[in-house]
C-alpha cells in the first residue's frame, strides 16, 4: 500500500483560470487535501465529511422519470441542468445548482409534460381501480403512498400524506377534475415538490448518531447507492431491502452493490464518470478551424463521445481492469472515427469493433475524444493535454496565471508545436509552471487537434517524450504508449483515481475525514487491479455512509 | 380576459425577506414609493432596460475616442456598427489614460486584481464574495441581486408588473452577469426556440382554457411552496438558504399568474427560423446571437421583458469561439485576446462582430417601433460590457461600458464623458437604476461604494 499523496492544503488565492498558454507562478505545484474549497473538517472532529443538499441533476431527472413513470420524451434542457465549469482547480465534475427562477420554471413545464403523458396510462400507475365514486377517495389515498413512495423514494410521512390528500380533494372540488384529472394532478404536483427535487431521503424515526457523525439510515443508503451505481431510483428489490433494514449491514450493503455492478445500468454510470471526468462532455461545443479539420462535425464529435463512454463502460463491465483501461486497444468505432484512427474496412454510421494499432494508442488518454477535447483549435495542446493528466490523474493543483503572460507563438512553418511551446516556457514569467505541464503534454504530440496520428509536425519529426513527476520521483517517457504505462503502474495515480470516484459518488471535494475513504478504496484498486472493486468499495465506505450535521442542521 | 388574482399563500419567505436573510443592506433596498409611476417615463411610456456581456475585454485604442464632448464624425473601429444612433451613444473615457474610467473595486477588494475571467457576478451587482477565498478556488458568486433583478423586483413590488425579468445567453459558461441574491444566480435561457415558445406561444388559448391553466398551477404551486416550506424547516442553514431560494422562485411564479393572459400591445413575434439549427455548431452562433437579439427586441416592445441580460459569451479563460464568418477560423478568440497588442487586429474584427451582430441589431430593432414621438430605444438603456479591460491584461479596472439610450431622456447622448479619475462600477450601476426610475437607491452593491455619476452622465 503506498503511502498517501495527501499534504496539508494549500492556503493562498488565486482566480485567474487562463492556464491556456499562461501559467507561472513558482512553485506552483501541489498536492492537496481532497482539493480546493477542502469536503470535511479536519480529521476526528465529525468523523464524517458533510452532505450539502443537492437537487437531482439533468441526469438523474431524465432516468428518474423514466423508471417511474416510462417516460423518456424530456431533454437535458428540459429540465434544471448543470454547466460543466473547467475553470483551473474547478470540481472535475458537473455540479447541480441551486434551483432559481429559471430551473423552477423547467421543472413546472416538465411536470406539466410527464403529467399530460401519464394521463394516457394512469391504469399502469394506480395500485387501484375505483368501482364508483366512492371509492375514488380510497382509491386515491392508495396512489399516494404507492406512487408517492417511488416518486419520494422513501416512505411518505403523515403531514406529506395530509398535504397530497388535500391536493385530491382540491382538484376534485375547486379544480372540479375528475378521478384520472385529479390523479394526474398529483403527479405534476409530485414531480415539482421537494421530495422528488431533491436528495434528502431521510428515514423515518430519530436519526442514528455515531459520535459527531449520523449514520445514512436504509433509504438514504439506498437512494445514494441508486444514484451513484446508476443514475436513477432504486429498483423494488432495492427499495425492498431498505425496508428490511438491509443496507445497514455490511453483508446486506455488499450483496446489493454487488447486484447492482452486475446490472447493465452500471454501464451507464461508468460512461458518465469517464466522459465527465475528462471533459469529453462538452467535444460537441469545441471548434477546430475547417481549413485544417475539414472532417470536424457534429456527428464526428458525437461518434468520439459514444466511443469514448463506451470504452470506459467496457472498463468496468469487461475485464474490469485498470491497466486495460489505461493501456488497452480494443474500442468500437463508426466509419467517420474509423477514419481518424487509420482503421481499415469499417462502413456505416453504427460502430463496430476494432482494435487500435498498439504501435499507435494506448488507452483512455490515447482516444481522438479526449485529444480533441484537449487539442486547440488549430493544432495540438500541449498545456491543455498535460493540465489534464496533471489535474485529472495526479489530483495535483496548479494555481492560475499572473498578469499578462505572453501566449506561445501560433502555429509556424519550421517549427514543430513542440519548439514554439519549449520556446514560452524559456519565458522566465511562464516557465514554472508550464514545466510541470508542458513537458507531460509533450508525449502526446505524435497526435494532431483531432487525434489523428502523425509522425512529424510542420514537416519536421514529431518529439514526444517528455517527464512526469510520480510518486515522488521525476520519470521519462519516449511518448504516449510509455507515459500511459508509467500512468498505470503509479500508486500515486491509482490513489488519485479512487479519490476522483470518491468525489463523483459524494458530488463533493473529499477532505481530511474522508482520508480513510479514500485510502481504502485505493487499497482495493491496488489489490486486485480492478475497477468493480474500488467502486464497490467507494460504495461500502464510511464516507458514503455517514455525514457530518450541518450547521444548524436540526436531527430528527 | 381577466386574469386571475392569487390568494396570499403560506410561503415565508418573501423575496424582500430573502434578500433581507441573504444579506442585502437594509439602507441599499430600493425605496418603495408608492406615489410615483414606476419604471415610466415623463411621457409615460415604460422605460427598460437590456444589458449585454462579451468576454475578454476590448482593444484601448480601437474603443475609445480621443476626447471628450461631441463624437468624433467617425467612431472608433470596434463602434462603428453603432453608427446611425450615434446621438443616442453615451460614451465613457479616462481623462489620463486610454481607457475606461470604470474599475470593478470589488473584485480587487477580494484580490482578483486580475481575474478578469470571473467579474461576471459583479458587473451588474458591484458585491462578490469568493467562497473558500483563501484556498485555490476561483468561484466567485455575487451577494446581492443583479440590476435587472432590483428592476424587476421594483416593477413587481410598484408597478404589479410580474413578468419584467428576462434571462438569455447563447454561449455563457459556468456564471452569470444577472443575480437573484446572495448565491443565486439567475440562469439565462441559451435556446431561442424555447425562448421564443416561452414567450409567444400560449396566446391561441381560449379564455377557459386559460383560466383552467392558472387556476391548476395556483393549485400546484401553492402546494409546492407549502411542502418546501415544512422542508425547509430543519435542515442546517446552507441548506436552508438554497430552499429560500427555490421558494423565491416559487412566490414569483405565482405572481406571474395574475399577468398570464392579459392583453398585451399589438405587436409580432419575430421569426426564428430556421428550426432545429445546432447551436454547437460553430457557423450557427452568428445566427443564434441574431435569434437572441430579435427576440428580445420584441420582447421589450411587445412588454414581455422589460429588465433583460444577455450573456453572449464567457469562457472562463478556456477554449473559446471562432468566428470563420469574419475569416478568422482559428486561433479561439482568449488565444487572439491574450496575444495583446500583437493581434489587436483580429481582436478588434471580434469585437466589432458582436456590436453589429448583436447591438447594431437591437437597436435597429427597438428605434424601427415608434412610442410617442420618439422610439423604444429612446426610452431604454443598453448597457454593453466586457469583463476585463483588454484581453491580455485581465485587469478587473477600466472595464468597457457603453450605454445606448438616453432612459427616456436621463442621459445626455450623442457624446463621450471624460472622468479625471477613476470611480467603482457600483456607480454607474446607480445611475443605471436611476435613469431607469428608482431615483430614491443611493447605491448598488457593497454600500462603501454608495453614490452616483449622476451628474456627470446626465448634464
Amino acid at each position: 500500500m503506498p503511502g498517501p499523496v495527501i499534504a496539508a492544503a494549500h492556503k493562498r488565492r488565486v482566480f485567474g483560470a487562463a492556464w491556456l498558454g499562461a501559467l507561472a507562478l513558482a512553485g506552483c505545484t501541489g498536492q492537496i487535501a481532497g482539493g480546493p474549497g477542502g469536503g470535511g473538517g479536519a480529521a476526528g472532529d465529525s468523523k464524517a465529511g458533510p452532505m450539502p443538499l443537492r437537487r437531482l441533476t439533468a441526469r438523474e431527472y431524465l432516468n428518474t422519470v423514466r423508471d417511474l413513470l416510462g417516460d423518456t420524451t424530456l431533454h437535458p434542457g428540459d429540465v434544471p441542468n448543470e454547466s460543466d465549469d473547467l475553470s483551473n482547480n474547478a470540481f472535475p465534475f458537473r455540479q447541480p445548482g441551486v434551483v432559481g427562477s429559471f430551473e423552477a420554471a423547467n421543472l413546472q413545464s416538465a411536470a406539466e409534460s410527464l403529467a399530460k403523458n401519464a394521463a394516457g396510462k394512469l391504469s399502469s400507475l394506480l395500485p387501484c381501480t375505483p368501482s364508483g365514486s366512492a371509492a375514488e377517495s380510497d382509491c386515491a389515498n392508495q396512489f399516494i403512498a404507492s406512487f408517492g413512495g417511488k416518486a419520494y423514494r422513501r416512505p411518505l410521512g403523515a403531514t406529506e400524506t395530509a398535504d397530497l390528500t388535500a391536493l385530491y380533494q382540491t382538484a376534485r372540488t375547486t379544480l372540479s377534475l375528475d378521478f384520472n384529472g385529479a390523479i394526474d394532478l398529483l403527479i405534476e404536483a409530485m414531480l415539482q415538490a421537494p421530495g422528488f427535487v431533491y436528495h434528502w431521503e431521510m428515514d423515518p424515526g430519530p436519526a442514528v448518531k455515531d459520535g459527531g457523525a449520523v449514520q445514512l439510515g436504509n433509504y438514504q443508503i439506498a437512494n445514494r447507492l441508486s444514484y451513484f451505481l446508476w443514475g436513477t431510483m432504486p429498483d423494488p428489490a432495492l427499495f425492498a431491502a431498505a425496508a428490511a433494514g438491509q443496507l445497514t449491514t455490511a453483508d446486506g450493503l455488499q450483496a446489493q452493490i454487488q447486484r447492482m455492478l452486475a446490472d447493465p445500468k452500471a454501464a451507464d454510470m461508468a460512461a458518465d464518470f469517464f466522459d465527465d471526468w475528462l471533459d469529453v462532455n462538452v467535444l460537441a461545443s469545441r471548434p477546430k478551424d475547417p481549413t485544417l479539420y475539414p472532417m470536424w462535425n457534429q456527428d464526428l464529435a458525437a461518434a468520439m463521445e459514444t466511443e469514448f463512454r463506451s470504452f470506459g463502460s467496457a472498463a468496468l463491465t469487461g475485464s474490469g481492469s485498470f491497466a486495460d483501461l489505461l493501456t488497452g486497444t480494443s474500442t468500437s468505432v463508426n466509419q467517420a472515427l474509423a477514419a481518424v484512427y487509420g482503421v481499415a474496412g469499417v462502413t456505416g454510421t453504427t460502430p463496430k469493433p476494432a482494435t487500435l494499432d498498439p504501435g499507435q494508442r494506448s488507452g483512455l488518454l490515447t482516444l481522438a475524444g479526449f485529444l480533441t477535447v484537449t487539442g486547440a483549435t488549430d493544432g495540438s495542446s500541449p498545456v491543455r493535454r498535460g493540465h489534464a493528466i496533471y489535474t485529472r490523474l495526479l489530483c495535483d493543483v496548479l494555481p492560475d496565471p499572473p498578469n499578462n503572460v505572453p501566449p506561445p507563438q501560433p502555429p509556424t512553418p519550421g517549427l514543430t508545436t513542440r519548439q514554439r511551446f519549449e520556446q514560452h516556457d524559456q519565458n522566465a514569467c511562464t516557465g514554472a509552471c508550464h514545466s510541470a505541464m508542458d513537458p507531460i503534454g509533450f508525449g502526446f504530440e505524435h497526435y494532431d487537434g483531432l487525434g489523428v496520428y502523425r509522425t512529424t509536425d510542420q514537416d519536421l519529426p514529431v518529439d514526444a517524450s517528455g517527464q512526469i513527476p510520480l510518486d515522488g520521483k521525476m520519470q521519462t517517457f519516449s511518448d504516449a504508449l510509455a507515459l500511459t504505462r508509467l500512468l498505470a503502474a503509479s500508486p500515486q495515480v491509482q490513489t488519485c483515481f479512487a479519490r476522483q470516484w470518491m468525489r463523483y459518488a459524494l458530488d463533493r471535494w473529499d477532505g481530511d475525514a474522508d482520508l480513510a475513504s479514500v485510502q481504502a478504496a485505493a487499497a482495493a484498486l491496488q489489490t486486485s487491479g480492478d475497477l468493480r472493486d474500488l467502486v464497490a468499495a467507494v460504495a461500502a465506505s464510511r464516507s458514503f455512509r455517514y455525514r457530518a450535521p450541518a450547521p444548524g442542521e436540526v436531527l430528527p | 380576459m381577466t386574469a386571475i388574482r392569487t390568494s396570499k399563500t403560506q410561503l415565508k419567505f418573501s423575496r424582500r425577506a430573502l434578500l433581507k436573510t441573504l444579506g442585502l443592506g437594509a439602507g441599499f433596498l430600493p425605496l418603495l414609493s408608492t406615489e410615483r409611476a414606476r419604471g415610466a417615463t415623463s411621457t409615460g411610456y415604460p422605460r427598460r432596460l437590456i444589458t449585454i456581456a462579451v468576454t475578454d475585454g476590448i482593444c484601448p485604442p480601437d474603443f475609445y475616442t480621443s476626447a471628450g464632448g461631441a463624437l468624433p464624425a467617425t467612431l472608433p473601429f470596434t463602434l462603428q456598427p453603432l453608427a446611425p444612433w450615434s446621438s443616442k451613444l453615451l460614451l465613457l473615457r479616462q481623462a489620463n489614460s486610454q481607457g475606461s474610467p470604470i474599475d470593478c473595486n470589488v473584485m480587487m477588494d477580494i484580490g482578483a486584481k486580475y481575474g478578469g475571467h470571473f467579474t461576471y457576478p459583479a458587473l451588474l451587482t458591484g458585491a462578490v464574495t469568493s467562497p473558500n477565498g483563501t484556498d485555490s478556488v476561483p468561484t466567485v458568486t455575487a451577494t446581492q441581486p443583479s440590476i435587472d433583478q432590483q428592476y424587476a423586483d421594483d416593477l413587481a413590488q410598484n408597478a404589479g408588473v410580474s413578468n419584467a425579468l428576462l434571462n438569455v445567453g447563447c454561449r455563457p459558461y459556468a456564471s452569470s452577469t444577472s443575480w437573484a441574491a446572495n448565491g443565486v444566480k439567475n440562469t439565462p435561457q441559451t435556446d431561442p426556440y424555447k425562448l421564443f415558445n416561452n414567450l409567444f406561444a400560449g396566446s391561441s388559448m381560449t379564455a377557459a382554457q386559460m383560466n383552467a391553466l392558472i387556476a391548476r398551477r395556483k393549485s400546484v404551486l401553492d402546494f409546492v411552496g407549502g411542502e418546501l416550506n415544512k422542508f425547509a424547516t430543519n435542515l442546517g442553514t446552507d441548506d436552508k438558504t438554497k430552499v429560500q431560494s427555490h421558494l423565491a422562485a416559487i412566490q414569483s411564479m405565482e405572481s406571474q399568474l395574475q399577468s398570464m393572459g392579459s392583453s398585451t400591445p399589438a405587436c409580432t413575434p419575430p421569426g426564428v427560423t430556421p428550426a432545429g439549427l445546432n447551436f454547437n455548431t460553430i457557423t450557427n452562433y452568428p445566427t443564434h446571437v441574431t435569434f437572441m437579439a430579435d427576440i428580445v427586441a420584441a420582447a421589450v416592445i411587445c412588454g414581455q421583458a422589460r429588465a433583460v441580460t444577455m450573456d453572449l459569451i464567457d469562457n472562463g479563460g478556456g477554449n473559446s469561439l471562432t468566428f470563420p464568418w469574419i475569416d478568422i477560423p482559428s486561433p479561439d478568440m482568449h488565444a487572439i485576446a491574450h496575444q495583446g497588442t500583437a493581434n489587436y487586429d483580429q481582436k478588434s474584427q471580434i469585437d466589432r462582430w458582436f456590436y453589429q451582430q448583436c447591438v447594431a441589431e437591437l437597436c435597429s430593432k427597438l428605434d424601427a417601433a415608434a412610442e410617442g414621438s420618439g422610439t423604444v430605444l429612446d426610452n431604454t438603456v443598453i448597457l454593453v460590457m466586457s469583463d476585463m479591460s483588454e484581453g491580455a491584461e485581465h485587469y478587473v479596472g477600466r472595464i468597457p461600458y457603453v450605454i445606448v439610450g438616453s432612459g427616456g431622456g436621463f442621459f445626455k447622448t450623442g457624446r463621450t464623458v471624460t472622468f479625471p479619475s477613476q470611480v467603482p462600477n457600483n456607480k454607474l450601476l446607480t445611475t443605471i437604476l436611476h435613469a431607469v426610475g428608482m431615483t430614491s437607491v443611493t447605491g448598488v452593491g457593497d454600500p462603501k461604494y454608495s453614490g452616483d455619476l449622476d451628474s456627470a452622465l446626465t448634464t
